[in-house]
Formats: C-alpha cells, sequence, structure tokens
C-alpha cells in the first residue's frame, strides 16, 4: 500500500519555525508522525525508527514523497525509490523499555534557567512553534534533566498533523532539542536525531509544561523520558541516536552552554 | 533536467564563486578534488552552494543527489554527467 505525502509551507506553516539557515527541515517528529499514521490509528510503540536523508524544502519548494506500507513496517521514499525515513510498530510488551518508576523521579536542585529569547534561534534553529522556556536542574555528561515551559502542543501551525497525532509531535521536537544541546555541550558538536530503536507514546494528550530526562548511554545513544509536571509518563524512548552534523558549534555559544553544565 | 551550457572550467568557476559567497573560503584548483567538508565546508552550506547553483545554471538538482556532492570536482561531475 502507497500513498502521497507532501510537505510545503502552505500546508504546513510550522515548517517555518524549522529551518537551517533559510531551508525548512520536516522534523523527524513529523516524520515519525506520519510513518506512523500509514500504519494505524492507535499504535503506540514504534521500533527501528530510522531518518536516513533529511526532508528538507528548499528554496521553500514543496516536496512530495510516498508513505509505503509494508506489514508492520512503513517507508518515506521519493518518485525514484530513495529512502528517506522508515519505522516499524511492535505489539509485544513494553518490558524493554519500562519507564522508570514515578518515585525516583524527583528533582534536583533546580541550577538555571534559560529563556527562549536566549536559546532561539541563535542556539536552536528552531521558531515559535517548537519553542521552550528551559528550565535546567541537572545537565552533567550522563543526564540532562530539564523543565519545558511555555510551548503549545495543540498549535494551529501543525496544520494536518495538528489533530489524530500519533506521537507528540512538539512535545518529541522539545526532547530531541535538550539532547541535541547535551551534544553541543558536552561533543561540541551541532547533531541531528536519526535513529531510534524504540518510541512508546504513553499520553498524547497536549501539554504546555514537561520534564524531560534524557541519560546518556555509554554506546553513544540516549534514552529519553519525558513526564507531566505530574511525573505522568508521556513519552519515552530508547536507544536514540544522533547523526553529526560538519558544523562546529561556535565559541559564543559555548560560553552559553558551560554556564548550565552542572 | 538538461546538461548545462557551459564549459567545464566555467561551471568550476561558479561552483568554486558559490562556495566562496558562502562560506568565506577560496579553494585553489590542487584542492578541487578534497573533501569540501574538511576544506570549511558544513552540511547546511553546501545546500546553500546547490541553490546558488542551481539559480545560476537554471536548473533543478534532486536532494537525493546532495551526499555526492563532497567535493568541486564531483560536484562538477554531477552536472557534467547530466544528459
Amino acid at each position: 500500500m502507497s500513498e502521497s505525502c507532501c510537505f510545503s509551507i502552505t500546508e504546513l506553516p510550522c515548517l517555518v519555525d524549522h529551518q537551517l539557515e533559510g531551508t525548512p527541515f520536516v522534523p523527524m517528529a513529523v516524520l515519525i508522525d506520519q510513518l506512523a499514521r500509514t500504519l494505524n490509528n492507535t499504535i503506540e510503540r514504534l521500533t527501528d525508527i530510522a531518518v536516513k536523508m533529511p526532508v528538507m524544502l528548499r528554496k521553500n519548494r514543496a516536496k512530495t514523497l510516498f508513505c509505503h506500507r509494508e506489514g508492520n513496517s512503513t517507508s518515506l521514499l521519493d518518485e525514484t525509490g530513495n529512502l528517506y525515513a522508515s519505522l516499524a510498530s511492535a505489539t509485544t510488551n513494553h518490558a524493554k523499555s519500562a519507564p522508570p518508576p514515578v518515585q525516583s523521579l524527583r528533582l534536583p536542585a533546580r541550577t538555571s534557567s534559560i529563556g527562549r529569547s536566549k536559546l532561539y534561534p541563535a542556539l536552536m534553529f528552531h521558531g515559535p512553534t517548537f519553542q521552550a522556556d528551559f528550565k535546567f536542574y541537572e545537565f552533567s555528561a550522563q543526564t540532562a534533566v530539564v523543565e519545558l515551559n511555555g510551548f503549545d502542543s495543540d498549535n494551529e501551525s501543525l496544520g494536518r498533523y495538528r489533530s489524530g497525532q500519533q506521537i507528540p509531535i512538539i512535545l518529541a521536537d522539545l526532547a530531541f532539542q535538550v539532547i541535541g544541546l547535551h551534544l553541543m555541550a558536552f561533543k561540541g558538536i551541532y547533531a541531528l536525531p536519526a535513529t531510534c530503536e524504540m518510541m512508546i507514546t504513553h499520553d498524547p494528550g497536549p501539554v504546555k509544561t514537561a520534564l524531560i530526562r534524557v541519560f546518556a548511554q555509554e554506546n553513544g545513544s540516549y534514552k529519553l523520558v519525558a513526564t507531566s509536571v505530574a511525573r505522568a509518563i508521556l513519552l519515552t524512548c530508547d536507544g536514540l541516536r544522533f547523526q553529526n552534523t560538519s558544523r562546529p558549534v561556535e565559541p559564543d555559544k559555548k560560553n552559553l552552554l558551560e554556564s548550565i553544565k552542572t | 533536467m538538461s546538461k548545462p551550457e557551459i564549459t567545464r572550467e566555467q561551471l568550476i568557476e561558479k561552483i568554486v564563486a558559490a562556495i566562496s559567497k558562502v562560506a568565506k573560503i577560496t579553494i585553489p584548483p590542487e584542492k578541487y578534488g578534497e573533501n569540501l567538508f574538511q576544506l570549511g565546508m558544513d552540511s547546511i552550506k553546501a545546500i546553500q552552494v546547490v541553490n546558488i547553483l542551481e539559480d545560476e545554471l537554471d536548473l533543478m538538482v534532486d536532494d537525493a543527489h546532495l551526499p555526492k556532492f563532497t567535493s568541486i570536482d564531483a560536484i562538477a561531475e554531477h552536472f557534467d554527467n547530466l544528459k
């Protein structure tokens, strides 16, 4: 089964808010949601997520791709068969990605807050749709605990992705930003989310505040847990890996990142 | 998409000029075969270079070809191979 899927600024105004040096990039969270929609309306556990090639709208040109479903797997391809992204759904138990018990999610003493006016767009290249204020409770080489405030997960700029989300798109994008910041701070590189072994949406409902915990693993991947402020689990990811870009982090941004390390 | 009606030398001149404009680096002829990312380019700047070349050459480059554009020679080769 195959269906076409058009990404354009007209249909998806949020893409204007997700660009690098003037080129809109379709967020990985949107690609995941699009692929998950192809599979089912009630998928909560996604596996083997991979973005092989960024979907970008060079010169703001609309881009049409094709979602091809085969069994429990789905791929996003162009008309000549080049693979952009793929994932699969799984229906077995959640044991591998069992979220940490709620009582273990105590907050460390808060260390620093950085409002969106300082973070964006110089640091993150994200516009209003994908912005939040960051409160850093912990930001060490192994762990980041960040409270995100003031974002609108039910945003009309998401166009057709506003309703029926299979994953919480804006929350997922913001959680990826936390890992992006972590890589900038501790590896000195810009990187983009590329693969994820497993993603589970526990609660897709709209939120305006969330706590993001990311754990750097020894194998270079990340584990991610997003909760509400009341500690309800919203989203978890295992085996999340980022692809390095060739752009180094500029010295002025390094200084800002140094100031939030714990 | 058809081959641009310019010589390879003119094509390379345009590529070098686009890189210079975007990345503020000048690449000498002996480095035309070297990896652009080791010469100071990055993936975002590379997209901007291709955007400029599209305008200058009045053609469109499919995104799927971008990963091949690792050196000035590789970019020129791509346009040279167009029918």
